[in-house]
């Protein structure tokens, strides 16, 4: 089981890392994700073989030669309120307060179900979302890790429902707007690899849980 | 887009030459490696493909375990969508030419890989190889080598389900498709990538990229140009590629394969096309559709008088797959060089096909396994409301309002026989509206026809449209005497609440 809890603890940084790159510049953050970045290329290999991989590496290789300064100024233009390209999924998955408030419920729900309580400031956030990915592929590394299949499943459904209910459907608008904003490379290359890993996820996830569900007889 | 083809050097031991081979591929716009030993040494791929858009493969035989290449050419970044991997030694051997054969399938494949359109994430669904035992506990201590498999997406703004248009939902053999609220919805885990909603919308609004008509329309025309008196056969992922005198067109599913795709290498010069079904192994397990759209294949070649044998059906086994020599009668016409091939799906394609090859001959034909339909209307009972019209995904029967006239004109080249206006018609009971499967040339070649019409009764107020005049009586004659007809017949909807 190593070499599946090596690929959720990879998982795990990249939604991290992700999650990171779509909050506003600070300058210890800067240094941190410059760290996060350099660490997970250098035990990257298992992945190589995914196909979210080449986007992965664009964005990996866009965060390491992206400038602070330039970074933080296209995030003042593109994502601060009233910019052209908001950071929340109520914004393109939702039309009406009504589905927006059935929309943060549900993503609330997911998260308190996860033992996790949602901040005040936008559960809705990508980052916030991102997050809880990498949360959720952090309890998945550690149930592959101690052996423990009632957990992994439980963490592969969780990982399986959010991602189908949430990231997979409000990711390609993302990435729509941020092509039609010329956005920096680094936001353009973040959204398109969170997307490719997204939807790369809730499938594998399914396949998993479904293969451990035949597998146990459950 | 880059395309990078690789060329196994061993394939010289074949009576090939990869040099050669690899010219002819920098002839066709593309860029080619010959790689020494790359057959037993597949992951010199992950070195020499890295930076290409799409990728060519060929390699001496057919790669033993399933997803070898795949996965050295994820790992150089190729989508596995972009990938085709041609056995190129085998598939020409007993070949009179093996060189022309192999610069056909070569030039086949560079047509498909510049007609790929690209990906989306969602294109993709992990999977576990099929041929391998089922996971175990103790199997999760290694991590198996995942495929990929495709999966159609389906494009908003072309899909006609907000109009009605369920054809995809009712072709589909595992109920992985779904509408809700006029819209389609996949179910991913439900798809078996067989493709064929993809070539049954009327709309082109499924897309499977690596799979498209398109692709599958550009190989085609790359074959036929260099067919030498081959055969094309259609086969699926899962059927091993033809040996001898055919080349092998790439699509999903036996039962992907449309009419068009049937009839069009007929009428470009191939002699003879062989449909490959890949037996336990379908994805569609739709065995009986295909047998019944190659039986009206042959029954329509019967009757133009061409020979029911161009086109057949062949079974693949585990000894491999043997198809007949397509040598025989002469290629049915000699087509002009150069002439782009028409499209292989969509509303129209099928009729395009079937009127290509029977040039002026009449031809009238019914048959259960015809994806083409003829809707007759009855005008004694039929009261021109224009359900029929409002429903069908093609516009094939279109309802008009011209003066104080209504008419219903059917267009048989774009009926794809679905039967959705047959479901609506609110007088099917008494007969007025029927759908026989088959075609007939002549009214093929006419086009659309007005099959019936009627005078329009207008609004005494507003001087708008109320109803045809025999949907009026037929309403009159339903209520019975207690209603006054007059009273019915003389407002329109919107000025009936109205004082007047």
């Amino acid at each position: 089981m190593k070499r599946w809890a090596r690929l959720a603890r990879l998982r795990q940084g990249m939604y991290r890392l992700l999650a990171l790159s779509f909050l506003p510049s600070a300058d210890d953050r800067w240094g941190q994700m410059m760290a996060g970045a350099r660490y997970l290329r250098q035990g990257d290999s298992i992945a190589r073989p995914l196909p979210f991989y080449s986007q992965w590496r664009l964005f990996s290789q866009a965060l390491l030669r992206a400038q602070p300064q330039e970074v933080s100024s296209h995030y003042l233009r593109l994502f601060e309120p009233g910019g052209p390209v908001p950071l929340w999924e109520t914004a393109y998955v939702a039309i009406d307060p009504l589905s927006q408030g059935e929309v943060l419920a549900d993503i609330t729900q997911a998260y308190l179900r996860a033992g996790l309580r949602p901040s005040s400031q936008g559960p809705d956030h990508l980052s916030a979302e991102l997050e809880f990915m990498s949360f959720l592929c952090g309890s998945e590394a550690t149930a592959w890790e101690e052996g423990e299949v009632t957990s992994l499943r439980r963490q592969l459904k969780r990982q399986s429902r959010f991602l189908d209910r949430h990231l997979c459907l409000w990711l390609p608008h993302l990435v729509r707007r941020l092509e039609t904003a010329h956005s920096l490379s680094l936001f353009l290359q973040g959204a398109r690899a969170a997307w490719a890993l997204a939807c790369h996820d809730r499938d594998m996830a399914h396949l998993l849980d479904m293969e451990l569900a035949q597998a146990t007889g459950g | 887009m880059d395309v990078l083809v690789l060329l196994c050097q061993d394939l010289g031991h074949h009576g090939l030459h990869p040099q050669t081979l690899a010219r002819f591929v920098e002839e066709e716009g593309a860029r080619a490696v010959v790689v020494p030993g790359l057959c037993p040494r597949p992951h010199q791929i992950q070195r020499e493909a890295r930076g290409a858009g799409a990728l060519v493969v060929a390699t001496c035989h057919q790669w033993q375990a399933e997803g070898a290449i795949e996965r050295h050419a994820r790992a150089a970044g190729i989508s596995p969508l972009a990938l085709q991997v041609i056995p190129l030694a085998r598939i020409c051997q007993g070949d009179a030419d093996p060189m022309g054969k192999a610069q056909a399938a070569l030039a086949g494949a560079l047509a498909r890989a510049h007609a790929f359109p690209g990906w989306r994430p969602e294109n993709l669904r992990p999977a576990l190889p099929p041929r391998s035992p089922r996971v175990s506990r103790r199997a999760f201590l290694s991590l198996p080598s995942l495929v990929y498999r495709p999966v159609p997406t389906v494009h908003r703004g072309l899909c006609a389900a907000e109009r009605g248009c369920r054809h995809c939902v009712s072709q589909c053999p595992h109920e992985a498709l779904l509408e809700e609220g006029g819209t389609i919805h996949l179910r991913r885990e439900a798809c078996t990538s067989c493709g064929l909603c993809v070539t049954a919308c009327p709309h082109q609004a499924l897309q499977m990229p690596g799979w498209s008509p398109p692709e599958v329309a550009a190989q085609m025309a790359a074959l036929l140009e260099r067919r030498g008196g081959r055969g094309l056969a259609f086969i699926c992922p899962q059927s091993p590629p033809p040996g001898g005198p055919w080349l092998a067109v790439n699509v999903p599913c036996a039962a992907a394969v449309p009419l068009a795709a049937m009839l069009i290498p007929l009428s470009r010069g191939a002699p003879a096309v062989a449909i490959v079904h890949c037996g336990a192994l379908c994805r569609s397990g739709r065995r009986s559709q295909v047998e019944e759209k190659v039986g009206f294949c042959q029954t329509l070649l019967e009757a133009l008088g061409l020979g029911k044998g161009r086109v057949f059906l062949a079974e693949a086994s585990d000894e491999g797959l043997h198809l007949p020599s397509p040598a025989g009668p002469a290629a049915v016409t000699t087509p002009r060089p150069g002439l782009p091939l028409p499209a292989l799906a969509g509303a129209g394609a099928d009729a395009a096909a079937v009127m290509g090859l029977s040039h002026s001959q009449d031809v009238s034909l019914l048959h259960a396994g015809s994806p083409l339909g003829m809707v007759q209307i009855d005008p004694q009972t039929c009261t021109v409301c224009g359900t029929c019209a409002g429903a069908c995904p093609t516009s094939a029967i279109r309802y008009t309002e011209e003066e104080a006239r209504v008419s219903l004109t059917f267009d048989p080249q774009i009926c794809i026989a679905c039967g959705q206006c047959l479901e609506v018609c609110p007088e099917r009971a008494r007969g007025a509206i029927a759908l026989r499967r088959g075609v007939d040339t002549a009214r093929l070649r006419r086009g659309p026809e007005t099959v019936t019409q009627d005078q329009l009764v207008l609004c005494r107020r507003c001087q708008g449209p109320v109803a045809s005049q025999k949907m009026v009586e037929r309403v009159i004659a339903m209520l019975g005497p207690h209603v006054s007809a007059q009273r019915l017949a003389e407002l329109c909807s919107q000025c009936r609440g109205l004082p007047f």
